[in-house]
């Protein structure tokens, strides 16, 4: 099990380093970043003097070798339009898409997992039919789509809730409402990939051995489906789930940028737009780095739940 | 005499598939006494553990059916008690063991966890009183280092051991009848012997009623008291073991014993039966057995053949006996 | 004892006997299998793609001044000229939607194709050679795999700069992992089974293994992916699309469609309502086209 641990947080640390490589790459592919981040009306002069205060005159592996030694440091640049250290102005807007994505994963979770078990405990009934196409639309519905829709729907057709902005967040009385729309939209992927690993793990657990061994020794189905069926069920569901979470901070962008939710991913978006990309560079590597680590947190917890991971095997 | 423990009458469990329906059980009638081993025999598919199943009515549903016969268990008909009087027979008063110990366990709990269990829902127990009884019946089934393998899983034991945990939660309520289902089939043939003799010693310890359902008539021959021969969902012969080894009646059972190489014979082919077991979707007219069956006659193939009694204890069901004398 | 025969009828059992009663029972069977909802969605979208220039009653970039916001036909200003409404600039929805499903599927079929390809050919070494260059392969894959995608491709598409083979680069880069992933599961449960053991006991080379046994093994695994895949990716380019990056702006896009439409959203609903219900029903199309080949080619699939 420690081979196993350290194992994992090698291979972890590895792909941290390949990440950190190919976001450094990013800017540079088409050569010099200065032309890219400098606004066309700029002066040859004034490039010069930029170029070399980033030093994008010298060789790559140098620059990359700052970059990474900055960035232990926990200095990772400026934001070129506002000035801020890139850090700081990303941490501030950071709780909000935190808060959004955690919601958006909770609710995918409290829907997923009773339907999708549900689905598999009464196949062909009435939860299964609607938990199949729940799921199916979930994937199929483009997230920023529905979310105009509800937009149209909910705020401008019955005045509702309001169309755009955070309002608060979530501890004050209104905050709520700001965040329902924005939160159930970018749930919607997830709810239906949860749905169907939770309804599939399950209607696989239910069919094994020792569930009828567990039938056979006289549980009632209610003890039989809780202590046996949902833990082992729950394995495969459990990595797929934690992943979401940091998926839903991706995918954030699209959804902050309809509702106007003033989060990482539409402060990316503006950064994009107005050519600051060091902002935008540290919003990659953070996201991919909080990736990594998740998985990895995940993978350590899941080789304490199942013993046969703990323990290694003797056969 | 005493009353039999168990006594299946006419049970019929059929399935209904989208290709017709499969008679998996039709018509199987047997007696199981205190304290004696059945063996049910037959090749893989003629209807042994569906049999078994029907009786602790654990078939699955509804793709399957128990459409008719009665199974008295100590006098009351298993197939007309509720779900929840059901459940408690089920481990309390009948014990079952399944053929492969890896399968049956859950691997994410602990052996005295599942041990534990039986003893938690039917008889209440609870705390240090529960966990001494966990180690003494892990002990009773000769698992080495009881309060050790507690607090291990399933996966941390070898075959042998698993299964013998399987039979410790089998007993756990002390049962008055046990069911096990190919019980030494998925273990290493050496340590088959010493589990058929540690279920040989339960059964004496306890006594135990069981039944044993094998293909394997070298089991049969350890550990049973009595024989019931199945071919295509119905018993076709039934008898004590000696008898079965020294006089079988059934064509079929012939062919089974003569179908196993003996030690002091010299051959120069084995003897398989020809033909493959029966479609339980498609039975034949008649009996069962006729297509394969090397002394079938006319009527064999018309009509299935009545249950007779060739000696005493031993009954079978085929036109060539239909005198009540032994006949080949 | 009663005597028994196996063909005395039941009371109370339905056994299916031989007849034209069967014959219409088993077609009726047969014919559920097929899939009739996926199979017309997506055949009405390629024939929009394929036939756009003719099924359009205009031309999608041409803009008319005078008929900007005409709502769509069925409500009391539209017209049948133009039977899903107009947009800001007068141009027809309906004809945009007829093109945009052109570059929808066609970025759709190529980013797939390539994705599945590289992704493919890298699982099957990885997961085969084992080693070292399983180990380099599988950490690139889980870097791409980490990196946030759409925030990646925003930044490629400025430094790139909007255009379509751009666009099918920048998505093929961000599909490829999850098929590099779930393919080299397969391929270290094929190297497991014995004919590939026996193949390499009998001295078979190397190329000769994987092309022969490992790769028809896996076309399953592969087909029913990129199925589940296409789908996807065009939900993907819409984002893009939609936070107007990609595709140089005149060409109809259903993303673009959407961005151009959210500021109208209160006035004029019709702009942004088709092209995402064109995006859904294709989608859709493609989900259940894939649902139905993992049923067909394999039901153990399931953690796809």
């Amino acid at each position: 099990m420690r081979e196993y641990i350290i194992g994992r947080v090698m291979q972890g640390f590895a792909t941290i380093v390949v990440v950190s490589m190919i976001v450094f790459l990013l800017t540079r592919i088409s050569g010099d970043p200065t032309d890219l981040m400098m606004s066309p009306q700029a002066t040859e002069e004034e490039r010069q003097i930029f170029r070399r205060l980033q030093g994008f005159d010298q060789p790559l592996w140098q620059q990359y070798v700052t970059f990474v030694t900055n960035a232990m440091r926990g200095d990772l640049g400026k934001s070129i339009r506002w000035g801020e250290p890139v850090v700081s102005l990303v941490w501030q807007r950071f709780p909000n898409t935190l808060q959004l994505a955690l919601t958006a994963f909770l609710i995918a979770l409290l829907v997923g997992l009773p339907v999708g078990a549900l689905s598999a405990l009464r196949p062909n009934g009435f939860f299964d039919s609607f938990g199949k196409i729940f799921a199916l639309l979930g994937q199929s519905i483009p997230s920023f789509w529905l979310g105009i829709m509800l937009i149209l729907l909910l705020s401008v057709h019955f005045g509702l809730l309001p169309t755009s902005g955070r309002g608060g967040g979530l501890f004050t009385p209104n905050g709520w409402k700001y965040m329902i729309m924005p939160a159930l939209c970018l749930s919607t992927f997830s709810m239906a990939a949860i749905t169907r690993l939770t309804r599939s793990g399950m209607l696989d657990v239910l069919d094994s051995e020792y569930i009828k061994m567990v039938r056979l020794k006289g549980a009632s189905e209610t003890m039989l489906v809780w202590k046996h069926a949902m833990k082992n069920a729950m394995i495969p569901v459990l990595t797929v789930a934690s992943l979401q979470l940091v998926g839903l901070l991706n995918g954030s962008v699209v959804i902050e940028s309809v509702f106007g939710w003033p989060g990482i991913g539409s402060l990316a978006v503006q950064a994009i737009f107005g050519r600051d990309y060091t902002v935008v560079q540290f919003v990659a590597l953070m996201t991919s780095v909080m990736f990594i680590t998740t998985n990895l947190v995940v993978d350590i917890l899941y080789a304490y739940i199942d013993p046969r991971i703990r323990y290694g095997r003797t056969d | 005499m005493p009353d039999p423990l168990l006594e299946v009458r006419d049970l019929r469990t059929y399935f209904f598939t989208r290709y017709g329906v499969g008679k998996a059980v039709d018509g199987v009638s047997f007696v199981v006494n205190e304290a004696e081993t059945l063996g049910l025999v037959g090749e893989s598919g003629c209807g042994k553990t569906v049999t078994a199943m029907s009786i602790v009515r654990t078939i699955p549903r509804p793709a399957a059916k128990i459409i008719g016969g009665e199974v008295l268990f100590e006098g009351s008909d298993l197939l007309k008690l509720s779900d929840s009087e059901m459940r408690d027979v089920r481990g309390k008063q009948i014990g079952v063991i399944l053929q492969d110990p890896m399968l049956s366990l859950d691997p994410l709990f602990t052996i005295g966890n599942q041990v534990a269990e039986p003893l938690q829902w039917h008889m209440q127990m609870s705390g240090s009183g529960l966990d001494r009884r966990v180690v003494d019946l892990l002990r009773e089934v000769k698992i080495a280092a009881p309060e050790i393998r507690v607090g291990e899983y399933p996966h941390q034991a070898s075959g042998g051991m698993r299964q013998r945990m399987v039979g410790a939660m089998a007993i756990a309520c002390t049962p008055k009848l046990l069911i096990a289902d190919e019980p030494t089939t998925a273990l290493d043939v050496t340590i088959q012997a010493q589990y058929l003799d540690l279920l040989t010693e339960l059964k004496t310890t306890h006594r135990l009623a069981m039944i044993l359902i094998t293909h394997d008539l070298g089991v049969v021959a350890r550990v049973c008291d009595r024989v019931a021969v199945m071919y295509g969902g119905r018993i076709v012969e039934t008898a004590p073991v000696k008898e079965i080894y020294a006089a079988p009646a059934h064509p079929y059972t012939q062919a089974l014993i003569g179908s196993v190489p003996k030690m002091d014979q010299r051959t120069d082919e084995l003897y398989a039966i020809e033909g493959q077991p029966p479609d339980v979707r498609n039975l034949p007219p008649g009996c069962t057995f006729s297509p394969r069956c090397p002394f079938a006659m006319d009527i064999c193939r018309q009509e299935f053949p009545p249950e007779v009694a060739v000696a005493s204890g031993h009954t079978v069901k085929c036109w060539l006996h239909q005198d009540g004398k032994h006949g080949s | 004892m009663a005597v028994q025969t196996s063909a005395e009828p039941l009371a109370g059992l339905r056994t299916p006997r031989p007849g034209p009663g069967a014959w219409f029972a088993k077609a009726a069977r047969e014919i559920s299998h097929i899939p009739i909802i996926p199979g017309t969605l997506l055949t009405l979208v390629i024939i929009a793609a394929i036939f756009a220039d003719f099924l359009a009653p205009h031309t999608p970039s041409a803009f008319d001044l005078e008929q900007t916001f005409r709502p769509p036909a069925w409500e009391a200003d539209g017209a049948w000229d133009h039977p899903l409404g107009t947009d800001n600039l007068g141009r027809d929805v309906y004809s945009r939607i007829l093109h945009g499903s052109r570059l929808a599927l066609f970025v759709g079929f190529v980013v797939v194709f390539i994705a599945g390809s590289v992704g493919t050919t890298l699982a099957i070494t990885a997961g085969y050679m084992g080693g070292p260059v399983e180990a380099i392969i599988m950490r690139v894959t889980d870097a791409f795999f980490s990196l946030p995608f759409l925030t990646v491709a925003l930044v490629l598409a400025a430094v790139l700069g909007p255009s379509l083979p751009n666009l099918i680069i920048i998505l093929a880069l961000g599909g490829w992992t999850r098929y590099a992933r779930v393919i080299r599961g397969e391929v270290l449960r094929l190297k497991e089974i014995d004919f590939v053991a026996a193949a390499k006991l009998a001295g078979t080379p190397t190329p000769m293994i994987l092309f022969k046994h490992i790769f028809p093994n896996v076309t399953n695994t592969m087909v029913v992916l990129a199925t589940l895949e296409l789908g996807g990716t065009i939900i993907a380019a819409a984002s893009l699309g939609f936070l107007g990056v990609g595709v140089p702006q005149e060409i109809p896009t259903w993303g673009g469609m959407l961005s151009e439409g959210r500021p109208y959203i209160a006035s004029a609903w019709w702009i942004a309502t088709f092209p995402g219900l064109a995006i859904t029903f294709t989608v859709l199309g493609t989900n259940l086209l894939g649902d139905w080949l993992r049923w067909r080619l394999d039901p153990q699939f399931r953690q796809l």
